[in-house]
């Protein structure tokens, strides 16, 4: 069977990227790997401007950071949810992976290991030269 | 969002702050102009490059004025490395201690629940609410403070009503009242930003004068109150309301009051300390000195057990300390060597300018300049010259402190412009394109009401600019 990948960075999760990824799935009947990758860019940026700018203390930027880590992922889990209900109606076959680290990166480790021939994902999420081998949609 | 440029380009700027630096002091000597006088000019023109950049960390620029001053021989090192010892820099750091009382025992976050579970009866109050709670919270503690305690509130309120990120409007407008309302409380006492402090700092440092604690909130609070107002029309007139129901947020609210437990004893008595402290500085607070009081009721802290070392180590950060050491340092050269008058001058013989055209152009100056560099930043360049130009045109000195700390303070628009928006922005609900447009309303609004009060209600308090 046939291995598709569509893959989330961020928190905004377009409907039109679920709506291709499972009817490409659908269309060859391919598993779907649903990536999300989670960098810690954000939060680290905030608390360090937090930090230089702000003056706060070590203790409440790291407070910070943590809530910032976690409050993405909560609202990133509730999107995943939305994509996981879909090929769960549609009956396509899938696993969510969650990666940690460098987004182009990421991609390129999953996909070799999970086998993937086809990769979706946003058109300014760009994973540029990392994608030979591959073939990607962007949206 | 980056707060510092990355290495190559931090490099660069680093490089052409030296440079700069370098061929000031190798021009001839102006006329009208001392050596020293060039000195200062050129240590202040690398200063203005490293705060406005960011190439180095603020604090860091601070000890970099601090050591240039004696070393370029502008100041003698007594005088330069004394006023690290200024006031201003122990109020900061006494605010900061209290600050980290209440954050540490949960008292502010308690207050912050229970301020805004009052709102909860209709989804526009609960802007209402968000947008209060945080303004008058930093009434009492730094803005960025008060941003950081509020972000999981305000985060468990838009899981509790599912809120979709970057769709939701009613989720832009949770987290920009959350921004929104930090900075604009941050205006209206000392506490809010350590730029106040700076501001009046530098006014001490200038002119001998001083500024209460209670005459500063009088002077500001009329800006913050109306700000929220409008503040709160933008919000709901450019986004509008796309919940109808928001009781599963007051659910929430009233869940996370439920964890904070019954009030502790250490609750207890940091809310009667801070009660005490706020008491002291409004009624003898220019008897007995801001600072003064500031760092008793921290004794009091460690007293009552409340706080030990370990704690303020790691809720204050002491390169603030650094940062407005350098900036008062860097100001006084400025007075005392000439310099200041001399860019006074030079300024004043090429531009033609009012007391009234200064007022709108210092405070339009500092509004849209926050929007690119910290507040505290526009403070340290903007205000030295703000003192000497205003002097030449017979505006009051106090005036100008307010014409500049006051806009500094009010950044609605960009991430980087100030932690409470970098701190939204980081919720991942909107996007900064969302922002751009209410965000330089609300800057020009802002700018807007700022003119009216200083022209209409400062005269009727005796503070009249012109």
């Amino acid at each position: 069977m046939e291995n598709i990948m569509v893959v989330f960075s961020s928190t905004d999760i377009p409907q039109d990227l679920i709506d291709r990824s499972i009817a490409l799935s659908k269309e060859k009947g391919a598993k779907l790997i649903i990536l999300d990758v989670r960098d810690s860019g954000m939060s680290e940026k905030v608390g360090e401007l937090t930090e230089n700018v702000g003056f706060m203390g070590d203790k409440i930027v790291q407070n910070l950071k943590k809530q910032i880590s976690h409050g993405r992922c909560d609202v990133i889990y509730q999107k995943l949810t939305i994509i996981e209900d879909a090929a769960k109606r549609e009956g396509i076959p899938y696993e969510i992976v969650v990666e940690r680290g460098p987004f182009a990166e990421s991609i390129l480790r999953v996909a070799k290991k999970k086998n993937v021939k086809t990769i979706v994902c946003q058109s300014r999420e760009s994973i540029g030269s990392h994608s030979s081998g591959f073939e990607v949609l962007q949206l | 969002m980056d707060s510092k440029p990355s290495f190559p380009s931090r490099g660069l700027i680093i490089g052409f702050s030296l440079a700069l630096l370098s061929l000031v002091l190798l021009l001839p000597t102006p006329q009208g102009l001392s050596v020293e006088g060039q000195r200062v000019v050129a240590i202040f023109v690398m200063a203005i490059v490293l705060w406005a950049s960011a190439a180095l960390p603020l604090s860091v620029t601070g000890i970099l004025v601090i050591a240039a001053l004696p070393l370029l021989g502008a100041m003698d090192a007594k005088t330069s490395y004394s006023l690290f010892g200024s006031p201003a820099v122990f109020f900061i750091l006494g605010a900061f201690i209290l600050a980290a009382a209440m954050m540490k025992t949960g008292l502010s976050m308690r207050l912050s629940l229970q301020v805004l579970k009052r709102f909860g009866k209709s989804p526009s109050m609960l802007i209402a609410g968000v947008l209060f709670t945080s303004a008058s919270m930093a009434f009492i503690m730094p803005e960025h403070a008060v941003a950081a305690i509020m972000f999981p509130v305000v985060l468990d309120i838009a899981l509790a009503l599912e809120l979709e990120p970057m769709k939701s409007r009613y989720g832009t407008l949770l987290f920009l009242a959350l921004a929104w309302g930090s900075v604009i409380g941050g205006i209206a006492t000392l506490l809010g930003g350590a730029r106040n402090p700076l501001a009046i700092a530098l006014l001490s440092e200038y002119y001998g004068l001083e500024v209460g604690f209670f005459q500063w909130a009088v002077i500001a609070v009329p800006v913050t109150i109306i700000m929220l107002f409008v503040a709160f029309a933008v919000l709901i007139l450019y986004f509008g309301l796309d919940v109808t129901d928001v009781s599963k947020a007051v659910s929430t609210l009233e869940r996370d009051l439920l964890d904070q437990g019954d009030m502790s004893s250490d609750e207890k008595k940091v809310g009667l300390v801070m009660l005490a402290t706020l008491l002291l500085w409004i009624v003898v607070g220019n008897r007995l000195g801001l600072a003064n009081i500031a760092l008793i009721s921290s004794v009091f802290l460690f007293s009552l057990g409340v706080m030990d070392w370990k704690d303020v180590e790691g809720y204050v950060n002491w390169g603030v300390i650094l940062m407005y050491g350098g900036a008062i340092a860097l100001g006084s050269a400025l007075v005392s060597t000439g310099a200041a008058q001399w860019i006074t001058d030079l300024f004043l013989t090429r531009v033609s300018l009012s007391p009234l055209s200064f007022l709108f152009a210092l405070s339009l100056l500092a509004i849209f300049l926050t929007e690119g560099i910290s507040n505290t930043a526009t403070v340290a360049i903007v205000l030295p010259i703000g003192f000497s130009v205003g002097a030449a045109l017979g505006i009051n000195p106090i005036a100008t402190v307010f014409i500049v700390a006051l806009p500094s303070g009010l950044a609605f628009t960009l991430p980087i412009a100030t932690p409470p928006n970098a701190i939204a922005y980081s919720s991942g609900y909107y996007e900064i394109s969302d922002v751009i447009k209410p965000g330089l309303m609300l800057n020009m609004l802002a700018w807007i009401i700022f003119i009216i009060i200083a022209l209409v209600y400062w005269p009727m308090i005796g503070l009249n600019v012109l």
